[in-house]
């Protein structure tokens, strides 16, 4: 009998040692967004240079939601001595950088990642960049990669320019090409008033805008690598690139030839142009939808800015807002739209504007920001998150809204008066 | 009997010490011994760096703008006032000025408009000068639908003069939006001057 209940015991404190490790992969397997450390080992560059391509790996992460940014300093040598501290402290991942300098410009950063779950070295690349004021891109292309190595939703429009215009004086104005948090910044089209900047495709390699150096406003496409510009369509009053088609053969251009600001349909093979709207007063700002066979435009044909659609090639108009007292600025993605409302009507003080995101095909409307002046929306290329800049007491910022995890960042603006912005 | 329980308690531990030791072994090799070797992305600058000025390169299609039209607010008043020099002559044209988002002229405005058509009308008949109607808004609202209405402000003014015997023919509409404000203080008094009309002879 006595054996019996040794073996028994015994059976039971195995059961329970099996147990305990279960547990522990149960809680493991549960951790849905992994936490991150990010450590430099070593480096030979400027002090401030390597803070800075550390803060954007960080911030990338962080505002892809994918990630919680949790700093802990463990050098790579003395990981296997401190795994159960740790764990202790929910570490599962450590990204390693080692960011020296290669010659004059250059720079040469080698990163590894350690998953601390796998116990191995996941990502090991190294990368180069030949001018270190490049070094935003970097830093998100380090984070793009190991959002990719942990097959999270991608982030790849992280890596992607804007493209925005910016007054500099009264009648002057040039075009700047950025990265995402306008960390990076370089002039592409100075000299007089130069407006509208809007990329002419998905690659990115070339870009409209709208110039006001001669008698009419002109639309040029220059390539961006090239500088090459080539004159498009001029028009008396004004000229406004809006939208790009999918292929990138039509564009959608708001431009008054009789002094009447109306939206038209150009096509860049034939070289015609198609009108689409007919009012009076004011029509702007079209957008593709419905496979390009219908326009969200905005128009103040019921007394005050609102958003609409219309079929191309049909009559009739349809309301797809109702609240807001002027709603001058919207942004579309297959059935969803998010706008710019003015919620106060006051000339002689400061307005509010807010963001809001509605769907074509319900109900839904989702309120994105609380405060603040938040304006220029424009929607990612897979729709997941939204751009806007946000005026609030007396800063500038631009802001970064995820969609999919209801969280948006902000990220100090100091470019000047912002006119117009395509990303 | 004693022997195998001995040799059965045995073996129990030691499977059970050998199974807890397995689930501790945690190092982590941090040699580069990946399939994947180190990949190298190189992250070259391709945007051009030569940025030409644009207005350099333009100029041989810009329009000749007759002397110079220079700003000038008017004392007392907020009242923007555009003055040319046509033939020697100095020309005084008072801009237009709209309330808070629209484009209709209130009485006072269309007064003025007229009396500036009295002033274009000679110039107009008598050269070879045009005249460009620059319509202008106040900070408020997004930059698109600004130009969009200050082309509207600026259509309003030609409509009133071409109804008062201004030949149309002879007159540009143009907006410039946000873009040339008079004040950039954050005050009503500021927005009220930058809604406006200006006017320019042009040749």
């Amino acid at each position: 009998m006595i054996y019996k209940k040794i073996t028994l015991i015994l059976l039971v404190v195995l059961q329970y040692l099996h147990a305990v490790d279960a547990q522990i992969d149960i809680v493991r397997n549960n951790s849905v967004i992994p936490s991150i450390s990010i450590n430099v080992l070593n480096t030979s560059i400027k002090k401030d240079l390597v803070l800075k391509i550390k803060n954007i790996v960080e911030k990338d992460l962080e505002v892809s939601s994918h990630f919680i940014i949790k700093p802990i300093k463990m050098d790579l040598k003395d990981i296997n001595q401190n795994i159960e501290t740790l764990r202790g402290k929910n570490i599962d991942l450590i990204l390693y950088l080692s960011i020296l300098k290669s010659d004059a410009n250059s720079i040469t950063v080698q990163s590894k990642l350690v998953d601390l779950n796998k116990k191995e070295i996941t990502l090991n690349k190294k990368y180069i960049i030949s001018s270190q004021s490049r070094y935003p891109f970097l830093g998100h292309k380090i984070a793009v990669n190991i959002n990719d190595n942990l097959e999270a939703p991608s982030i790849k429009w992280m890596e992607r320019f804007i493209i925005f215009s910016r007054y500099t004086s009264a009648r002057k104005s040039e075009i700047v090409v950025s990265d995402y948090t306008l960390t990076y910044q370089k002039v592409v089209v100075k000299g007089g008033l130069n407006l509208f900047p809007k990329w002419a495709n998905k690659e990115q390699n070339s870009f409209y805008y709208t110039s006001y150096s001669g008698t009419f406003p002109t639309l040029f496409k220059q390539n961006l690598f090239t500088s090459k510009s080539k004159e498009i369509i001029s028009s008396q009053g004004m000229m406004v690139c809006s939208d790009v088609s999918f292929k990138s053969k039509k564009i959608l251009l708001t431009m008054a030839p009789n002094g009447q600001p109306d939206i038209y349909v150009y096509d860049l093979d034939t070289k015609t142009k198609q009108k689409i709207t007919r009012y009076k007063g004011i029509d702007v700002g079209a957008s593709f939808v419905d496979n390009e066979s219908s326009i969200v435009f905005i128009s103040d044909r019921l007394g005050k800015a609102n958003v609409f659609s219309k079929k191309i090639n049909q009559d009739g108009v349809d309301r797809l807002v109702y609240h807001g007292k002027n709603n001058s600025q919207a942004t579309t993605h297959n059935n969803y739209i998010v706008y710019s409302s003015r919620e106060t009507n006051n000339e002689f003080s400061k307005n509010s504007f807010n963001l809001y995101l509605i769907s074509t095909k319900n109900d839904m409307i989702k309120r994105l920001t609380v405060n603040g002046i938040n304006k220029f929306p424009k929607f990612s290329s897979d729709g997941e998150s939204i751009l806007f800049t946000k005026n609030y007491k007396n800063k500038s910022y631009v802001g970064i809204v995820r969609l999919n995890y209801d969280k948006s960042f902000l990220f100090k603006l100091d470019v000047g008066k912002l006119q117009s912005i395509d990303w | 009997m004693n022997k195998y329980i001995l040799k059965l308690t045995s073996s129990v531990l030691l499977i059970g010490l050998l199974a807890a030791c397995s689930s501790k072994k945690d190092n982590i090799s941090y040699n580069d011994n990946l399939n994947n070797e180190s990949i190298s992305e190189n992250i070259d600058d391709k945007i051009n760096n030569n940025v030409d000025d644009k207005l350099s390169q333009i100029q041989t299609i810009k329009t000749k703008v007759i002397n110079s039209a220079v700003s000038k607010i008017g004392k007392n008043s907020y009242y923007n006032t555009v003055t040319s020099t046509i033939n020697g002559q100095d020309i005084t044209l008072t801009s237009i000025h709209f309330a808070f988002g629209a484009y209709r002229m209130n009485d006072e405005m269309e007064k003025i408009t007229m009396t500036n058509g009295k002033l274009i009308s000679p110039i107009l008949k008598n050269s070879e000068a045009r005249i460009k109607l620059e319509g202008n808004c106040d900070e408020w609202g997004n930059d698109e639908f600004n130009f969009a209405l200050g082309l509207k402000r600026a259509k309003t003014v030609k409509d009133t003069l071409v109804n008062n015997g201004i030949d149309g023919s002879n007159i540009i509409v143009l907006s410039l939006g946000e873009g040339n404000p008079i004040c950039k203080d954050q005050t009503a008094s500021c927005w009220k001057k930058n809604r406006r009309v200006d006017h320019r002879f042009i040749q």
